[in-house]
Formats: C-alpha cells, structure tokens, sequence
C-alpha cells in the first residue's frame, strides 16, 4: 500500500518552496519555516473569523509535530534542487533556489493559491517580530490583528 | 355505770423536761390549787385533745406534746398529738379500732376523710358521719365532737355566762343534742336557701345578666339592621355554587397537569435539538477538513507533477558527493485512493448533515407547537379560567356571609332567650314559711326532766325556793321564780349554768340514747367567794385555811362528787374556794396543787429552768 501523501516529503517540501520564493533574498531556518507554516495552514486558530487552510479540528496542530515534518522533508527540497541550504557556524538557514522559484510559479492549484494569499498576512507578522514573540504566539493561541498587531 | 369513755390520764412531754402525768378517774376528779398552777392549761388541753382547735399551752414552757389515754368499751385507747400539729395519732390494740394519724375534725380539703372526732363519736355508739342543722334554713354540716364540747366542757370564761349554756342561737349546738338525745335524723329537714344570701346572689346575678340581656339585645338589633337581602336564596345557591367551583377546580387541575407535561416535554425538545446543532456544527467542521483534504491532495498532484520538470542536481548541497537517480513518485495512487476516501466521507457527511438538519426542523416544530399549546393553555387559565373560578370563589364567599349572618342572629336570639330564663331562675329573697326551730324538737318530756333535775340538785345543794326553778323552753336555760339567770350576778350565775350542766349530765345518763360522759368545768364557783356568806353559800369555814367547810358551796362540791356516778365529772378550781371534804375513793379524786405541805404537787408542768436546774425535782412528777 502506498503511503499517505498527507504531510508526505513533497508536499511539505512544496510548502517550503512556496514560503521561501514568497520572500526570495531571505534566508530562513528549520524553526522559523515551521512557524510560517503552521500558522499559514491553521489560520483559523489564531485568528477571529478565520478559516484553517485544512479545515476545523477539536485538536489543534502541534508546533513539535511540524517541526518533525519539516526537518524531514527540508533534505527532500535540498536534493530536489528546491532550495539551498547556507552553513554557518550556528545554524543552517534555507533560501530558495532559482530552480525552486520556478517551481512554485508554475503551481496552478486553488490550495496553493489560497496558501500564497493567506502566506502574506502570515510573513508580514512574523518578519515584524521576534522568535520569542512567535513562538509566544503559537504556544498560547491569541487573535491576531491583520497587519501582525495583537489584540 | 354507763360510759361511752372516760379520761384515765393525760401526759405531757417535751424534748428538755421531764413528762408531767395527770391521772383521773372514772367519777369525780377535782384539781385545785392557786392561781397560775396550770388548771386553766388542763381544761384547755382536754378540749384540744378532743375537740380541736388552738394550742392549749405555749411552747414556751418546754411542753409541745400530749398523751391522752381513754378507758372505752373497746379497751384502753391513746391520742397523741403534738401542740402544733393538726393531726392526732390513735393507738389502740382493738382490731375495730383504726390506729394511724387523723385529723382532730373533718377540713375542707378532704371533708370525707375519717377523724378523731369520728371515732370519739363512735365511742358513743355513732358510727357514721351524722349531719346537724346549722340555721333556721336547714342548712347542714357534719356531726363533730366540737359541735357540743363547748357545752360539756365550761372553760372559766364562760363559766358566769349570762346566756344559755347551750348556746340557744346556735342551731348545730341544740341538734347535735337532738341526735345524742333521740338519735334525730336532719337529713328529713328541708333545706331552704338562706334569704340573705339568696339576696346576695341576687344582688350579683341580676345586674350582671341585666347587662347581657342588653348587649345581646343590641346586637341583635345591629344584625337586623344590617340584614342582607336574598339570605334564604343565597343558602339555597350555594349547593350549586360549590358544585361549579368543584368543576372548574378540577378543570384547572387538568389544564396544569398539561402544562406540566408540555413545560417537561418542552426542556426534552430542546435539549435534543441543542444536542442535534452541536453536532451539526461538529459535522460542519469536519466538511471543512474533507475539503481541504481535496484540495490538498490536487495540489500534491500539482507538485507532483511540476516537480517533475524541475532539473535534479547531479550532486549533494551539503557534502558535493554526487547524488544517485532519484526514484520516480508514486504519490499519484495514493492521492487518487485518498480521494476516493474523501469524497465517500463527504458523501457520508453530507447525508448525516442532512439528516440532522431534518431532525432538527422537526424539533424546532415539536418546540413551536409545544410553546403554542403552552401559550393557549396559559391564555385560556388566565383569561376565562382563573377569572371564572375567582367570580365563583366570590359569589361562594358572599353566599357565606349571608348564611353566617343568618347563624349568628340564630346563635344571638338563642342566648337571648337563655339568658331570659336565667334571669327567671335567679331567686327572689323570701322568708320560707316553714322554720327549723330546734328547741321545738325537743319533747315536753326533756324539758319536765330537766326541771326535775334542776329541782333536786338545787334541793341537794340547799338552794332556796329550789322548787320554783324550771328549765324554761323559750330562753333553754333555768329560771328560778320567773327570774332569768342574766338578774343574779357573776357568781351566782357560774353557780346556777354548773347546776345546769349537772342536770344536763343526769339527763344524758338517764335518758340519752348516745352519751357523752366526759364533762368539765374551770371554776364553777367563779366569784360566788365574793358573796361572802349570803344566801347560805357558806356557813361555816375551816379554822386553819379558811376554806368553806359547811354551806351551798359544799354541798355542790358534794353533789358533783356523788353525780360522778353519771359520769365522769373533772373539775378546776382555786383550792381558797374549795370546801374541806375527802374526795379520794374508789371512782374519785382529788389533786392539790401549790407550794404548801398538802399540796400534792406544785403545779400541772414543770419549769424547765427549775428542771435544769435541779434533777431532785424529778421525783415530785407523778
């Protein structure tokens, strides 16, 4: 039997191209990838009269869970030319590829549209604050103001 | 002889003095000696003994209590009693006679309790409680040994009285002689109502009913003033009136019950129907996830797809070291599988949505039609019902009213009446015209005996004109040549009521059916020593005392010794008055009181300051 193509390599890894060409000269890591993910798909859980990119569930997603998928499917995006990891001493960072960028402007499907759309609120909050405020936020969901002030 | 009792002797005692005995017998006893020697204090303890009343002595002379031993048909009989007490104590070893404590007399707490009295009275062959007449109504109270003792026993206060030594106004005095004389019965004596006090009631009852009378009588009037219109109607409706109210009771009764069930049936409604929308918006939220799921899995085709024409690099970002062939994706079965999935739970989805939604349109009609039940019940309870049983409820209470009035002028009119009749029933004082005189009840025979009587002891004694003394019927007392007894003076009358108590003692001897033989009197010859020698009274003296050695005075003192034969006689005297004779034999006595050499003894009780004083002095007891 064949596996699930939910939270499979490709399309997280997709989701990883989208984030990073929607913002092409910025450098991202694992962590703050993860967030923007997590709070595009699950919008619905930090904002009022918001819908979640994957429907309504008693359960919230999980930012540990994520991460996992994440880590996974970041080596897949690598090898598949996808985006290029930057080495320092700390930490990798990730930056899409031109090969990457291409990719995701040939994507046609309503979900990715709808991904970019709500990506945008999504990076406008993050690149205005800190890890620390982020992941404040994912750990005690708030509602978020459009624009990334917090009510 | 013939004796119902006599007084053998009497014992007094206290806690700190030696007893003081005095001893009698069964005729004549004379007690005499000077003043303040205690002979007053005997006479008076033989009445406390067997009539009642206060205490013969003071506790203060050490004595507080008495001994009496009675010689009875029945044997030897004591009372014992303390000066303070109301009760005596009877000791007999006689099985008829009752021993225990018992009141002197019968009291009102407990009038039918047995008493000394019953059983002196028994001794004289009375044995149940007898009745005496006390007025000239016919009023009634029990036979008791006091009823009479004042008579028989002549304390030295009464002894010069000017009336009647049976007391003539007192009715209970002459019938209880009645009864000792005849064995009268009084129960037979009507009994009429005492005018003054009938007077008296009157005087209460009248004025008080009076007032009654009218204020029932305005208030009948204010009824009648007030009278209601339709009364008999009104009682004749209310039947009907209850039966309505019963039945449109009982029709709110339903209607509640089914507002119950509808308020009950109402919370069930839309508890189910907030349960159905919970789920409803639960399956909204899961439609929600399977469309994502949808577009998520075109869109992992999309990449899919897209990724193909992406130009794999040869070698490895991280480490340069070249990468093999990559295998192809085979995501495309599953996303189709996946959607297969999708679209049959959406497909479920959708029909359970719908099915929910229907049964939630259901409930919201079964809410609806319920609440419209609710609203008219309540409407028609509030708007005909509840109004219709309050106009019932009204028309109830006025029929009421108007019955109650009817009641009350009944229940007014009634007492009205009864209170008429009680004011008929209050008794007008009148004199009745049937009179109990006692002294009527006496037979000629007594009063022709007791002149008889009088006649020979007078003679005995040497009284002139002896032969004109009668016992007269209308004073009940001696008069001598016509004379009544208040004429002579002090001295003369002590001696003329003792010679009246000495015939009156032969009397009951001779002629009683029950006979008291106890009689006693405190000096009988009360101031007659200051007569001097007049009238015979004393003819010759004896040298060395001076006492009365010839005369009247000793031929009563001789008179009463020989009477003893008719009972027993005790006599109290000053020893200066007493004539010089021998009285001890067999059946008499004679007991000198005083400080000289024949003085039997000092005096009736010891001194307790010479009691402590001296122990020597124990030996001049008894």
């Amino acid at each position: 039997m064949s596996p699930s193509p939910f939270n499979s390599n490709l399309e997280i890894a997709t989701r990883v191209a989208v984030i990073l060409a929607a913002r092409p000269h910025l450098a991202r890591d694992e962590r703050t990838i993860t967030a923007i993910d997590l709070l595009t798909t699950n919008r619905g859980d930090y904002r009022e009269n918001a819908t979640n990119l994957h429907g309504h569930s008693m359960i919230p997603a999980s930012l540990t869970s994520r991460l996992d998928l994440i880590r996974r499917a970041i080596p897949f995006a690598v090898t598949r030319g996808l985006i290029a990891p930057q080495i320092s001493e700390e930490e990798a960072h990730y930056i899409i590829t031109s090969e990457g960028y291409a990719f995701v402007s040939r994507l046609t499907s309503q979900y990715f549209s709808s991904y970019t759309s709500m990506l945008v609120s999504t990076l406008a909050f993050v690149d205005s604050h800190t890890p620390t405020q982020i992941l404040n936020v994912l750990n005690h969901p708030i509602i978020l103001i459009e624009g990334g002030n917090r009510s | 002889m013939n004796r119902s009792f006599w007084i053998r002797q009497i014992t007094f005692t206290g806690d700190l003095v030696a007893p003081s005995s005095v001893t009698f017998k069964e005729g004549f006893n004379i007690i005499h000696g000077p003043s303040d020697t205690g002979k007053t204090y005997l006479a008076n303890t033989i009445k406390f003994m067997l009539a009642g009343g206060t205490a013969p002595f003071s506790s203060s002379t050490g004595y507080n209590h008495v001994t009496m031993v009675l010689e009875t048909e029945r044997g030897q009989v004591t009372l014992e009693r303390d000066i303070q007490s109301r009760l005596m104590t009877v000791r007999s070893h006689n099985d008829k006679i009752i021993n225990g404590e018992f009141p002197v007399i019968p009291n009102e707490e407990k009038p039918e309790a047995y008493t000394i009295s019953d059983l002196l009275l028994s001794f004289l062959g009375i044995n149940e409680r007898r009745m005496v007449v006390t007025n000239q109504y016919g009023s009634r109270e029990p036979l008791t040994w006091r009823t009479f003792s004042d008579v028989l026993h002549r304390s030295e206060k009464r002894i010069t009285s000017e009336a009647s030594i049976f007391s003539k106004e007192k009715y209970a005095t002459l019938s209880a002689f009645l009864t000792l004389f005849y064995d009268e019965d009084f129960r037979l004596v009507t009994e009429h109502a005492d005018p003054k006090e009938v007077k008296i009631t009157a005087d209460i009852l009248k004025p008080q009913l009076d007032r009654m009378l009218n204020e029932t009588l305005r208030k009948i009037n204010e009824l009648s003033e007030t009278t209601p219109e339709n009364v008999t109607e009104a009682e004749d409706k209310l039947p009907q009136l209850l039966e309505q109210y019963a039945q449109l009771q009982e029709a709110n009764n339903a209607y509640r019950q089914r507002l119950q069930t509808i308020t009950h049936e109402l919370a069930e409604a839309n508890q189910s129907k907030v349960q159905k929308e919970v789920a409803l918006a639960q399956y909204e939220d899961l439609a929600t996830i399977y469309i994502g799921n949808i577009e998520r899995l075109d869109a992992i085709s999309d990449a899919e797809q897209q990724l193909a024409k992406v130009p794999k690099p040869t070698h490895c970002p991280y480490c340069q070291a070249p990468l093999s062939e990559h295998q192809s994706s085979q995501v495309a079965s599953a996303v189709h599988h996946e959607a297969l999935t999708a679209a049959h739970n959406l497909q479920d989805l959708v029909e359970q949505r719908d099915a929910t939604k229907a049964a939630i349109m259901k409930l919201t009609q079964r809410i609806t039609s319920l609440e419209s039940e609710q609203a008219d019940i309540e409407t028609h309870l509030a708007g005909k019902l509840l109004p219709a049983l309050q106009e019932i409820e009204d028309a109830i209470r006025e029929n009421e009213n108007k019955r109650d009035y009817e009641r009350e002028l009944d229940f007014y009119q009634d007492q009205y009446n009864m209170l008429l009749e009680e004011l008929e029933k209050v008794p007008t004082p009148a004199e009745p015209s049937t009179l109990y005189v006692p002294s009527d009840l006496f037979p000629q025979g007594f009063y022709d005996k007791m002149t008889d009587n009088l006649r020979s002891i007078l003679r005995e004694l040497g009284f002139p004109n002896a032969q004109f003394a009668r016992f007269d019927r209308e004073d009940f007392d001696i008069r001598i040549n016509g004379k009544r007894k208040r004429s002579h003076g002090k001295g003369m009358r002590a001696l003329l009521n003792t010679v009246v108590l000495l015939a009156l003692q032969k009397y009951i001897a001779e002629h009683a059916i029950h006979k008291p033989s106890v009689i006693v009197i405190d000096t009988p010859t009360l101031g007659l020593e200051h007569q001097g020698s007049g009238a015979n009274l004393v003819t010759s003296r004896d040298e060395v005392s001076g006492r009365p050695q010839t005369g009247l005075l000793r031929n009563l003192f001789d008179y009463m010794h020989q009477a003893g034969d008719y009972g027993q006689i005790i006599i109290l005297n000053n020893t200066d008055v007493t004539p010089t004779s021998y009285f001890v034999y067999e059946n008499s006595t004679e007991l000198v009181f005083g400080e000289h050499s024949d003085a039997d003894r000092q005096g009736l009780l010891n001194d307790p300051r010479e009691e402590n004083a001296d122990d020597d002095s124990l030996a001049s007891i008894n």
